[in-house]
């Protein structure tokens, strides 16, 4: 093996995060006094970062699959695809998806131009219909339908969710318009944009994985009313450009918008309020389960703090290693837990609330719910000790620890038993 | 900057970002808070942004501060982030990447992965896009972890020299 296939695999190693403290400080000294090592980092580094977008495309991910024409097509749990229809992150889409299955006649189609149905039913112009044209009027009716459109995105459309796809213009590779109802986009990368238009904004993206939902329309309702003029948008992974009332907006994975009786943010995030639009708790909303689901949360968290003596969060978040973030809704817990825990791994309990396609994770406050601990021994760094007896903490993974220590995945599991106890 | 324009420019910078800060923390996971972390401070101070300065540039520097900082807070943990002198070599680096050289790398490393057979590019997306840990990779393809580690990095070398070639055969060509 040459110095230089020698190089890229410590390099690579390093990019990937395996890489052992020993190889790790050999190689700093090697990146300082070595302009084409360094060089050479950066364009593998470009590599990585362009090979996590190519692998999302919707035709190599097929590929993955190993699915070709006339092969069975049940969506299997354990499958690389799963994180396209399953992983929701957040809201309310993914009840649905998980439940999927693709007809195994769709694959058939798959490679071709034309819009088609991939499953579900669908009717277009009122007739059921597996190949939909331009400016029909496409309404999933039975459940979920999911179609294929001509640059290989997917749009999954909820039950009674309204849509059409029109002619593409202005450089645009793909226009929909939701009409009304919910739908999930995966868009695969390319040239030229994606766009969703709805009837109060637009959503432009350059490939990612999104969810709009535009409230049904009421009998007799006007496009003047308010809920007329309402949508959502929640981003599941990339980012998205929204454009409403003449501002544009940028959202990235795990960030939501919501409109509601004029303009609302579903919660409080730095980049959405650099947007200059007035920040508002999110309002209630009717679709608020009977019983929120208790989870235990393990992720980086990260808050914003305002300024000021006494200042509280504007917005907490929980990373988990699954790339799941968890918006905290912001009380004495989240507090206490943002201002000593900022940027650390941590375990919390709570409850999870579907609130307009978003899920407010809330901490539970009352002293003795808390299945959270703190878990002390030799890791937990000094001096936390009996400062919030709620949590439970980690030491972020070292470099190189990546794979034999690997972080622990969202756990969700009823209160009170916990397997650490 | 023009809330559009920078809006337009974060976007457009994106994956070199992404990049930059992985050659930096050399931690995908850190790399992609940190990511969040740069574009709330450009967004915050995008305002400071002098109009003679190019994003591209400006955009660079604050991810270097950002990722100073958490080296500072990563030290306090013992941790080791990439030392200052190769910091900045790295960051200097990326700067001297030609847009150009950058657009062609990108269509070649797509022509290439399109030529790994199925399940390799399985595993890379595993690795990649499910966040496999190699234990996990082995159970799902019934090998052993070492096997599986040793064979993800002979495919990105694969790929590399892959693209390597292909842009040299076009460099020759022109």
């Amino acid at each position: 093996m040459s110095a230089s296939d020698d190089l890229d695999l410590l390099l690579l190693r390093r990019l990937d995060g395996t890489q052992d403290a020993r190889a790790a400080e050999e190689l700093d000294a090697r990146l300082a006094a070595d302009p084409e090592a360094a060089r050479r980092l950066c364009l593998l580094a470009v590599d990585q970062a362009e090979l996590l977008h190519a692998l999302q495309v919707g035709a190599i991910g097929s590929r993955v699959l190993g699915r070709r024409a006339g092969q069975a097509a049940t969506v299997q749990s354990d499958h690389p695809r799963r994180r396209f229809w399953s992983r929701r992150g957040l809201g309310v889409a993914v009840g649905a998806a998980a439940a999927l299955v693709i007809a195994a006649g769709a694959w058939l189609l798959f490679g071709s131009t034309n819009p088609a149905l991939e499953s579900g039913q669908l009717l277009a112009d009122g007739q059921p219909s597996s190949a939909p044209r331009e400016e029909q009027r496409l309404e999933a009716v039975g459940g979920p339908a999911v179609l294929r459109l001509g640059d290989g995105s997917r749009v999954e459309l909820a039950e009674e969710s309204v849509a059409r796809l029109k002619a593409p213009t202005e450089g645009l590779r793909q226009l929909v318009a939701l009409e009304e109802g919910e739908g999930r986009f995966k868009v695969t990368h390319g040239g030229g944009q994606f766009r969703v238009e709805t009837p109060a904004g637009r959503i432009t993206v350059l490939g990612t994985e999104f969810t709009v939902r535009v409230p049904k329309k009421r009998k007799g309702a006007t496009v003047l009313d308010t809920d007329a003029q309402a949508f959502s948008v929640l981003v599941q992974t990339g980012r998205v450009q929204l454009e409403h009332e003449g501002r544009a907006i940028l959202l990235t994975a795990g960030q939501s918008f919501t409109t509601g009786s004029g303009v609302q943010l579903a919660q409080q995030d730095p980049l959405k309020r650099s947007a200059g639009l007035a920040a508002a708790p999110s309002p209630a909303r009717e679709e608020r389960p009977a019983k929120p689901e208790t989870l235990e949360v393990t992720g980086i968290l990260r808050a914003a703090m305002g300024e000021g003596p006494g200042a509280v969060p504007e917005f907490i978040t929980i990373t988990t290693a699954d790339a799941t973030v968890y918006k905290l809704e912001v009380n004495a817990a989240a507090t206490a837990l943002a201002k000593d825990f900022d940027g650390q791994e941590v375990t919390v309990s709570g409850t999870l609330r579907a609130v307009d396609g978003i899920d407010w994770f809330t901490i539970n406050e009352a002293a003795g719910a808390g299945e959270e601990r703190h878990t002390g021994g030799p890791d937990t760094p000094q001096g936390t000790e009996g400062k919030d007896d709620r949590l439970k903490r980690r030491p972020l993974a070292k470099p190189g620890e990546m794979d034999k220590k690997p972080r622990p995945k969202l756990e969700r599991k009823p209160a009170g038993k916990d397997p650490v106890e | 900057m023009e809330e559009t324009t920078f809006v337009a420019q974060l976007l457009k910078c994106k994956s070199m970002h992404e990049a930059l800060l992985m050659a930096l923390v050399g931690d995908p996971h850190a790399a992609e808070d940190l990511y969040q972390q740069a574009a709330m401070v450009m967004t915050r101070k995008r305002a400071e942004l002098p109009e003679d300065v190019p994003f591209a540039a400006w955009s660079r520097s604050v991810i270097v501060n950002v990722v100073r900082d958490y080296r500072k807070m990563m030290a306090r943990r013992r941790v080791r982030v990439l030392e200052d002198s190769a910091l900045e070599q790295v960051a200097r680096a990326f700067e001297r990447l030609d847009d150009d050289y950058l657009t062609e790398r990108r269509d070649a490393l797509r022509e290439c992965l399109n030529q790994l057979q199925d399940e390799h590019r399985a595993i890379l997306w595993q690795r990649y896009d499910e966040r496999l840990s190699f234990d996990e990779l082995a159970r799902r393809h019934d090998r052993s972890s070492g096997a599986l580690e040793t064979l993800l990095y002979r495919l990105r070398k694969v790929l590399a020299d892959c693209i390597d070639r292909r842009l040299r055969q076009t460099e020759a060509s022109a």
